[in-house]
């Protein structure tokens, strides 16, 4: 079993990850019922479905420098996809969308 | 196996593309078209073009989708509801559909007939580049071999600029104040996010000789950084005056000239480089070039854009 | 190898597709807006896949200015563009 195969795995397993996080962003913005919770949809494929992509791409670049800057991007995205949801978010409430609410009757 | 994703990735941009155009409101076209553009810069690596596709993705998204959602803001502010169908005539339409899909079946026919051995200039242009120390062909093509070109281009930006200028009636163009303080999260968000920024900006313009990138690249991304902070509430600083915002903006076009004429003093034509000093001259005019290019486009975004919650619409 | 990068990309290009429903629909300005939110992510993942597969690793910077633009056209949004709802 040697080093490269358990990369690979583990690169491999990483991928698939992200492709099931990225896939159910957008299944959360096309079926959540409400602003708020489409915007909870999206932070799920940026912070997880990128950083599994990263961690993934990181283990097959061979190169410290590589995975650096795949981790920065990673980290840029958190950051901006943060502050965007929360911009989105708060200006929202500002004007009086209010959140989904589940019928109890 | 990529095939598929092509063909989604066409199909995807041609939707948008007509959905972009179509007339039931302003906001959902502008909104489809800044989507556009980042699929379009999708499309360009496909095609093998990473610096168009770096382009497209600063430019084309990025500031333009800017300046145009900005736009639909104020036109919806003014006019609620749609407001392009009432103009829109019914027997008209057809015609520039079927125009677009004529010239793209002529295109189509043309390019799949093409020798599939004829290599074209490229093999030209890559010994060129080499030969001129600059490794990335598209920067040798864009600032020496076709360099005449570039400079006309810089130049019509700079009058694009002048004329939005006239339009506005903004002399003090920095001056202006989009909004005030954004609040903490947005304040602190662009302070740590622009210094970022130029730094980007820099790195493009630096390694666009031998790696994607260059002046323009650069040059918005720079311009996505002063666009930034306009709509953040940051004022301009003390020392970017009149006088400074002028300089920005002409200085690009100035030093190509003046790189552009001085061969003419040694003795050869117009553009024509000496040898040795090649690659300095194309990385300074490159620099300047960044400059004004990203003055440039932060100033017809705020020239443009219409007055924050300070004024009335001037 | 390689056939996992490319169904994966194939599959993030498939979801953004669907993302664009989302324009289409989305009753409030700030759904429509999500869609370019969502696609400068996906952008910026799809650009690091491709610079995998093609090799081309300069397009990391690439993947730099999509995360960059995909924020300032959401700062953009909620400053300038989000008026009365439609």
């Amino acid at each position: 079993m040697s080093i490269q195969t358990v990369l690979d795995t583990v690169s491999v397993l990483a991928f698939i990850g992200s492709g099931f996080f990225f896939v159910a962003g957008s299944v959360g913005l096309v079926r959540f019922p409400d602003v708020f919770t489409r915007l909870h949809a999206l932070t799920k494929a940026d912070n997880l479905g990128l950083g599994l992509l990263v961690v993934g791409l990181a283990l097959r670049s061979g190169s410290w420098t590589a995975a650096a800057k795949l981790f920065v991007v990673w980290l840029l995205i958190v950051f901006t996809g943060a502050t965007a949801c929360h911009l989105v978010a708060s200006a929202a409430r500002k004007k009086g969308i209010q959140p989904w609410v589940r019928e109890t009757s | 196996m990529m095939l598929v994703f092509d063909i989604i990735l066409m199909g995807v941009i041609v939707w948008i593309a007509l959905g972009s155009l179509s007339p039931r409101g302003v906001y959902k076209s502008v909104v489809m078209f800044v989507v556009f553009g980042l699929f379009m810069a999708l499309g360009w690596v496909r095609l093998g073009a990473p610096d168009v596709a770096l382009a497209e993705a600063a430019i084309g998204a990025g500031v333009t989708g800017v300046i145009l959602l900005d736009a639909a803001g104020h036109l919806r502010q003014r006019t609620p509801g749609p407001i392009l169908e009432r103009h829109v005539r019914r027997g008209v339409a057809p015609l520039p559909l079927l125009a677009s899909v004529i010239v793209f079946f002529v295109l189509a026919l043309l390019v799949v007939n093409l020798p599939a051995e004829a290599d074209g200039l490229a093999p030209l242009m890559t010994a060129g580049a080499e030969d001129s120390g600059i490794k990335n062909v598209v920067t040798a093509v864009l600032l020496d071999f076709r360099g005449y070109d570039t400079l006309l281009e810089i130049a019509v930006l700079m009058l694009a600029t002048v004329a939005v200028f006239s339009l506005r009636d903004a002399p003090d163009i920095l001056g202006r104040r989009l909004a005030g303080f954004a609040g903490p999260l947005l304040d602190s968000f662009t302070r740590i996010v622009t210094p970022f920024m130029l730094v980007i900006a820099g790195h493009l313009v630096w390694i666009g000789s031998s790696e994607p990138g260059g002046a323009f690249q650069a040059g918005a991304v720079l311009g996505a950084a002063g666009i930034l902070l306009a709509l953040s509430g940051f004022a301009s600083p003390r020392w970017a005056g009149r006088r400074v915002v002028r300089l920005s903006l002409t200085m690009g076009l100035l030093v190509f000239i003046a790189i552009a004429l001085y061969p003419l003093f040694l003795g050869g034509t117009l553009l024509q480089y000496p040898d040795e000093t090649r690659k300095t001259l194309i990385l300074a005019m490159e620099t300047w070039l960044t400059l004004s290019i990203g003055a440039s486009l932060v100033s017809l975004f705020i020239a443009s854009a219409s007055p924050g919650p300070d004024g009335g619409v001037a | 190898m390689k056939i996992t990068l490319e169904i994966l990309a194939i599959a993030l290009i498939a979801s953004v597709a669907l993302g664009i429903y989302r324009i289409e629909r989305g009753p409030t300005a700030a759904d429509r807006m999500l869609a370019p939110m969502l696609f400068g992510t996906t952008g910026t993942a799809l650009t690091l896949l491709l610079a995998e597969i093609e090799g081309i690793h300069s397009l990391y910077d690439m993947a730099l200015v999509f995360a960059l633009l995909g924020a300032l056209t959401t700062v953009a949004f909620v400053k300038r563009a989000w008026g009365p709802d439609e």
